[in-house]
């Protein structure tokens, strides 16, 4: 029950941002934040954490989640994220907005951290994918993900249709690389098990095809 | 038919080639606020606000958004990909291709520390201030108030090689560990020759930041990395596709009294200095690492030689380079320890 929900939900967007805060790349466009809640998702399991939402709509100008943007205007009503540069065309539909985490969000975070144990191992796989994201800005980019991504590259599943990778299908490639990644490291570094090495290699992966 | 050379959508080709060319970032929880490759920025904005007579500070916070102050506009600037940094103060994070938050623009250091000091939360953030002196950087890993903890770095970097490692080596500990300032962090009780409990993690992280500094271009600097035989105190792992040397440092901080006053004696000192010696060389032997050092940093009130001697034949026997640098307890010290140095230069050249 913990790790259902909307409370849990919302708690791991604020960790997600708790990490894009210590890497400093807050505040984050609404662009960047769909791809990183993508990048965290797919790359859970390889921390050993199930995906919040291991399912989406596979569309050309990148990741859309309008459940998680759903919570994170709740967030913002809250006063736990703040926003930035808001870009409206009409009053319902927000073009483009810049989110980062308030002091109260920060706190928050701490203090859930601090009294439910069991949620210390998701705050912290959490800034580790932000961190690696943060280093690596164009990896969450629509652009290098179609060409580059395991799983929303995967060049069997066509625009429009669904990119799954936990929800009702096994296969998750973007984790598969980024162990395939892990197994070479090890190879050469054997001491060098940490999977946020290789999370952080495969960002650097997708963020090159920007040069390639 | 599956295409074998593909995850998916990843490319098995370019995943491969992404760890010969890319960067290895150091574990998430390293204790250095910011990554490797803000290393050159330092060294070229340093030189570029000290021909124009401008100071900046670069703060390392985990949360730039909660430093809100009624006079500071709410600005974010891209500073990841600037040439040249305008003097200010900056709020930044870890990695190099974030945003920095501005809190002043005018580049006047006296100005900019007197802003930092009246706000408690600015004062005490891990501190980098550029533009002060020419080819040479400070950090200040408790803020800028606590002046006594700092550290003065070149705008030099260099490939490692024994002589350099070893140049640099007494270069820090001539500038740093044998000061009045690093006197008083080192020791608990100076009078008593009371060592603080962490001493060598101390020594361990100035050391970090200062090898960082020079051989990040060639090497990725890792602190307590696990080997096959044990933990390395300072690793130096030459970046993929290059052909550098591999390095490893053990450090030994050998005291006469512990924080709380319990004494040591002659006998765990030298088992000390063997285990260094044999850590540095299994070590060593584990990474196939040619360039191997026990740098041992000698807190005792009589600093006879015999144990050090002890340790001397141990490295040699092992083909381990032994290092000894005295840490002073008191301004006397610090000056003889200068003396010394110079008598000595005088006398070679």
């Amino acid at each position: 029950m913990l790790y259902q929900g909307s409370l849990y939900r919302r708690f791991w967007l604020l960790a997600l941002f708790r990490g894009i805060e210590a890497a400093g790349f807050s505040p984050v466009t609404s662009s960047k934040t769909h791809a990183l809640v993508y990048l965290a998702n797919a790359l859970a399991t390889t921390y050993g954490i199930s995906p919040l939402a291991p399912i989406l709509l596979k569309v050309k100008k990148g990741p859309l989640y309008p459940q998680f943007f759903w919570e994170i205007e709740r967030l913002v009503g809250m006063r736990l994220l703040s926003v930035h540069a808001l870009e409206h065309a009409t009053l319902e539909d927000i073009d483009s907005a810049e989110y980062s985490l308030t002091k109260q969000g920060l706190k928050l975070v701490e203090n859930v951290i601090h009294s439910v144990p069991e949620l210390q191992k998701v705050a912290q796989v959490q800034k580790s994918i932000a961190l690696a994201y943060s280093r690596n800005p164009s990896a969450g980019q629509s652009d290098n993900l179609l060409k580059r991504d395991g799983n929303y590259g995967d060049t069997d599943i066509g625009e429009g249709e669904i990119v799954d990778f936990g929800e009702w299908s096994f296969v998750n490639s973007t984790k598969d690389a980024v162990n395939y990644l892990r197994c070479r490291i090890i190879e050469l570094h054997p001491h060098r098990t940490d999977p946020a090495i290789a999370v952080n290699y495969y960002a650097q992966y997708l963020s090159e095809a920007s040069y390639a | 038919m599956p295409d074998k050379q593909r995850i998916g959508g990843a490319s098995i080709d370019k995943l491969d080639s992404i760890i010969m060319s890319g960067e290895c970032p150091h574990s998430d929880d390293d204790p250095i606020p910011w990554d490797d490759p803000w290393f050159s920025k330092f060294f070229s904005w340093n030189n570029h606000l000290f021909s124009k007579n401008k100071t900046a500070l670069l703060l390392f916070s985990p949360n730039q958004n909660s430093h809100e102050y009624a006079s500071a506009p709410r600005t974010f600037y891209t500073i990841g990909g600037c040439q040249i940094l305008d003097g200010g103060i900056y709020v930044v994070g870890k990695s190099s291709s974030g945003h920095a938050k501005i809190i002043d623009e005018g580049g006047d250091y006296q100005a900019s520390c007197d802003i930092i000091a009246q706000h408690s939360e600015l004062s005490t953030l891990p501190t980098i201030v550029l533009g002060l002196q020419d080819k040479h950087f400070f950090y200040y890993p408790n803020g800028i108030t606590d002046d006594q903890n700092s550290l003065q770095l070149s705008c030099i970097e260099a490939s490692l090689t024994l002589d350099d490692l070893l140049s640099s080596l007494d270069t820090h500990a001539a500038g740093h560990l044998q000061t009045q300032e690093f006197r008083k962090r080192i020791w608990k009780d100076a009078g008593k020759w009371w060592a603080e409990e962490y001493a060598e993690d101390i020594v361990q992280y100035d050391l970090l930041i200062v090898l960082r500094n020079r051989y990040h271009k060639t090497h990725t600097i890792e602190a307590e990395q696990i080997t096959t035989s044990g933990r390395a105190d300072i690793k130096c792992v030459p970046k993929e596709g290059l052909f550098e040397s591999y390095g490893i440092l053990e450090l030994k901080a050998i005291r006469t009294f512990g924080s709380t006053g319990n004494r040591y004696q002659h006998a765990e000192w030298e088992a000390a200095l063997r285990k260094g010696a044999g850590q540095a060389f299994s070590y060593a032997q584990d990474n196939n690492a040619s360039i191997k050092v026990l740098c041992v940093f000698d807190m005792r009130k009589q600093q006879d030689q015999s144990c050090i001697n002890c340790g001397k034949s141990e490295c040699e026997a092992l083909g381990v380079t032994f290092k000894h640098y005295s840490i002073p307890n008191s301004s006397q010290q610090v000056r003889n320890t200068r003396v010394a140095k110079a008598k000595n230069k005088a006398s070679i050249s």
